[in-house]
């Protein structure tokens, strides 16, 4: 008999329409190839169906309302109904035909038949299935199918028995009474016996009693229809023991009642002995947890402390009470600086639930740091952490002994000689203060000799003040440039000392600071003294101010007295005399007051701003001209260039400045023709000073160093008048300034004074060349002034 | 002089002049300075800040038209006595010179933070001083009004 034979020609069509929307979706012939594989009565069948429905073409229509109705209108409502159907399928077993169908059709893709077909208990399903939907072809096709699907079910039969008994899984089937119907090879095997032994015995046999007595009710849940999966214990027919993995369910026929239970069997025993062996190593931690040598931790995932060994409370210096109830907040004993350490430590903890071990400190109870190795694992399946701690503070100390060595070692004799010849008390310290390196002023300036202090904190010598971390932070620049601070001799004497910090870059890239000090006890004692000397001078100021002039007055008001009320009595001699008395006086007031202003030069607060020298020195001459008694030749003053005279001083001092040399320079051009005054100033080339020219006597320059002096004078007084302190006072002016005032002249040829204040003062608005095209620079000059 | 002197100024004119001078040298020029200039009103002078003290402030003894204060005195010194001068009712208003050897800034600046009326430093010149002298009389004694003092 020919397979296209075995349908009735009005079967045809309906065959062809459920046919039609397999072949829509997949390729159901495929299907049936691989889930009878070599098997020619399914070959046989596809092969029939496909032809059947090929050569009709009336139902090609219908084929693409079908189509159309599953891809476009039906199916999605379908779909989660099919899904969860086909776990319980995989499972249970699946009669409804009508849903297998759709589940091949649409879910069955090749990868989930080679799944299906690769484990037995399912592909035991499958064929099940099958055989449901082959009952309903026989429905459909009537009695001409029989005779062969009977065959093909014992085939079918045949094959999934085969499968199930060579399955690497235990199979175990029974009937509503608990009584074995079914066992595979496989679980025969594990519980020593054979498959005949299997079928005579009560499975109970093979159980421990507690589990024995759980059969019954087990029996209830499957006849409600319920599976269940859980680990069990076994016992061999040899009494040795095992542990089996146990996923059951219940088992229905073709009527769709309850029909026994088919359990799958799973041994577990070497899983079993696995987790033993793992629980024997947690018994092996514990131990090295209480060994003392390890800090270990269980922390919650909030960072309350669950348990922490003895070693732990070693470390940080708490007790495991005060860890355990909450008073100490484990994350706090953690500095600042490892924070963002901790976070990347957390989140490699999130995400692998460990985290790679690494330094950090704790802080102890008492204050101090603990350097430690940590490192962290999140406990399985929970949300607790074990943290384990090594303390670290032996190693570290062995590790800056070697660095130190190292150091010391491998530092070139330049720098070495270089330290000791340095005139300074060098200490050179790392970053927390620790000494690394001192020279032998060190040594000298302390009293302590170079063992005593390497290694130590350098707070030993300079208590308090230090600010290494930002010398160290500061790459290059020498910063807290002078620091007044008081060091602490061995001997306990304190001594004022001046402190430069600078960073010192290492060859291993470790950044150090060098720290220079002096000792500033001899600057304090003149500072002392030049305080004390002041104060002095002030005093005698005053009193020269006051008490000086008053004889003065005396003098030379009785001498006037004598004049006018005995004039009659003094012959020409006489009163020559007592005017000499008067003028003596009041060269002496004269004097007097020239000091006073010499002592207000030197005492005077400096207040600096901007100044235009030649704005300035035209006032003080129109004022010294006006006060000129003797006007019989005329004077001028010229400034020479284009540009204003500027520069950074004290307007009132420098006043006095110009009122001194301007001065003079009338002085002593009075006997010219013409007094001619030229004021400018130098290139910067030769060091951007100023000068004021005068066409006068001049100098013998073998005297130009008395010039300066107070009461020292080039010419007689009778020649020029004068107190000798103006130029005197001009030098302590410009040195006031920071500056210099020299004299350059012969006789009869006039004479030049220069006087330069520092390039800070002169340029400070920023323009450091003077350039001699005149007017931009000349604008930005006045605008900023 | 005093006949030439305005109506209004007789008052002031009659009243007494106070010196307060340590030095012998400086009182005899003061005084004669005075004199040569005209001025005939009595001198009264004090040798220390505490005999002015005691003279200003003792009700028997008329208030003077001006105090010549030196500022270097013995007891106390000149500007502790135009202190407690400006916090007595008495003196409070009382015109005071601040007749003195020194110009240093803090003087003048101190003196006048007190109260004083002028500063006046004292030439060491005799003739210049004459003129300073005379100056002042005219002033103080002739062309300034001084407020009523009931007392």
């Amino acid at each position: 008999m020919s397979p296209s034979d075995w349908f009735k020609p009005d079967d045809k069509a309906a065959l062809t329409d459920l046919f039609a929307v397999y072949d829509t979706h997949v390729n159901f012939a495929e299907v049936l190839r691989l889930a009878a594989i070599e098997d020619p009565a399914f070959a046989e069948v596809a092969a029939a169906m496909r032809a059947a429905w090929k050569s009709d073409t009336t139902a090609r229509d219908k084929r693409e309302v079908l189509r159309r109705a599953m891809t476009e209108g039906e199916w999605p409502a379908y779909e989660s109904e099919i899904k969860g159907e086909a776990v319980a399928y995989a499972t249970h077993g699946v009669r409804d035909w009508q849903l297998l169908t759709r589940i091949v059709a649409r879910e069955l893709t090749p990868h989930i038949v080679t799944k299906f077909v690769s484990e037995p208990l399912r592909l035991a399903n499958v064929l099940l299935a099958l055989h449901g939907f082959l009952d309903r072809v026989n429905l459909t096709l009537g009695n001409a199918y029989v005779a062969r699907r009977e065959s093909m079910i014992h085939e079918v039969e045949q094959r999934s028995r085969r499968m199930i008994e060579s399955a690497s899984v235990g199979l175990w089937v029974c009937d509503p009474t608990g009584k074995t119907t079914f066992m595979n090879q496989h679980l025969a095997n594990m519980l020593g016996i054979t498959t005949e032994e299997g079928l005579s015995t009560p499975i109970g046999k093979f159980m421990e009693k507690r589990d024995r007595d759980e059969l019954a009710p087990k029996m209830e849940d499957r006849k409600r229809g319920r599976g269940e999966s859980y680990e069990q214990k076994y016992i061999r027919k040899d009494k040795s023991t095992g542990w089996a993995l146990l996923e059951t369910g219940p088992l229905t026929n073709a009527e769709g009642k309850f029909d026994g239970v088919i359990t799958m069997v799973t041994d577990i025993t070497a899983r079993k002995e696995a987790e033993e062996r793992l629980h024997r190593s947690e018994a092996r931690y514990r131990r090295l947890a209480d060994s003392g040598l390890i800090g270990v931790i269980t922390l919650s995932q909030t960072g309350a402390v669950l348990d922490a060994n003895a070693a732990i409370t070693k470390i940080v210096g708490y007790t495991r009470e005060e860890l355990t109830n909450g008073s100490v907040h484990w994350p706090s004993l953690t500095p600042p600086e490892y924070n963002t350490l901790d976070l990347h430590a957390a989140e490699q903890l999130r995400v692998t639930s460990t985290s790679t071990t690494r330094e950090k400190e704790y802080i102890r109870k008492d204050g101090t740091r603990v350097p430690v190795l940590v490192g962290v694992a999140r406990l399985e399946n929970t949300d607790e952490y074990v943290q384990f701690v090594l303390d670290l503070t032996e190693r570290k100390r062995a590790e800056e002994q070697v660095a130190r060595l190292r150091l010391q070692h491998a530092h070139d004799a330049k720098f070495r000689a270089l330290l000791e010849a340095a005139p300074d008390a060098m200490v050179i310290v790392d970053e927390r203060g620790i000494i690394e390196i001192v020279n032998a002023q060190t040594e000298n300036l302390f009293g302590h000799v170079r063992d005593e202090l390497l290694g130590k904190g350098i707070d030993m010598l300079i208590p308090e003040g230090l600010q290494l971390k930002e010398a160290a932070a500061a790459a290059t620049a020498t910063i807290g440039g002078n620091l007044d601070l008081i060091g602490r001799r061995k001997d306990g004497r304190e001594i004022p000392i001046d402190v430069s910090l600078g960073p010192l870059q290492m060859e291993d890239g470790r950044v150090l600071v060098s720290t220079s000090i002096r000792d500033i006890t001899d600057r304090r004692r003149i500072e002392m003294a030049l305080r004390l000397a002041n104060h002095e001078l002030e005093a005698f100021s005053y009193s020269v101010a006051h008490d000086l002039r008053a004889p003065l007055r005396g003098m030379n008001g009785f001498a006037k007295i004598l004049l006018e009320d005995y004039a009659d009595k003094l012959d020409a001699q006489g009163a020559r005399h007592l005017e000499q008395i008067c003028a003596n006086a009041m060269r002496m007031a004269e004097l007097i007051d020239a000091l006073l202003a010499l002592a207000q030069v030197t005492r005077s607060q400096i207040h600096v701003k901007p100044v235009d020298l030649a704005v300035l020195a035209k006032t003080v001459f129109q004022d010294l001209e006006e006060q000129r008694l003797t006007r019989e030749s005329p004077a001028e003053l010229i400034v020479l260039g284009s540009m204003p005279l500027e520069c950074e001083v004290d307007e009132a001092l420098v006043r006095t400045l110009l009122d001194n040399l301007l001065g003079n320079a009338l002085k002593f051009t009075a006997k010219r023709a013409v007094s001619k005054i030229e004021m400018g100033r130098v290139s910067p080339a030769q060091g951007a000073a100023f000068f004021i020219r005068d066409n006068g006597a001049g100098f013998d320059m073998a005297h130009a160093k008395k010039l300066f002096e107070p009461f020292q004078r080039l010419h007689s007084a009778r020649e020029y008048a004068g107190t000798g302190i103006g130029l005197a006072t001009a030098r302590r002016i410009v040195e006031r300034h920071g500056g210099r005032i020299w004299a350059e002249s012969s006789p009869d040829k006039g004479a030049t004074f220069f006087f330069s204040f520092p390039a800070t003062r002169s340029f400070a608005r920023g323009k450091t060349e003077e350039t001699d095209s005149p007017d931009s620079t000349t604008k930005a000059m006045i605008t900023t002034a | 002089m005093n006949t030439s002197a305005p109506p209004g100024a007789a008052a002031v004119a009659t009243r007494a002049l106070l010196l307060v001078e340590d030095n012998e040298s400086d009182e005899i020029l003061t005084v004669r300075a005075f004199s040569k200039s005209g001025i005939a009103n009595e001198i009264v002078v004090k040798r220390d800040g505490a005999e002015a003290l005691e003279y200003l402030f003792n009700p028997a003894n008329p208030i003077p038209a001006v105090v010549l204060l030196d500022l270097n005195l013995p007891k106390i010194d000149g500007l502790e006595v135009l202190r407690e001068m400006r916090a007595n009712a008495r003196t409070k208003v009382l015109p005071v010179v601040i007749l003195t050897s020194s110009k240093q800034d803090e003087d003048v600046i101190r003196s006048y933070s007190l109260g004083a009326n002028a500063y006046v430093r004292k030439p060491v010149d005799f003739t210049a001083f004459m003129d300073a002298a005379r100056t002042l009389g005219l002033f103080w004694l002739l062309l300034n009004e001084l407020p009523r003092q009931d007392d």
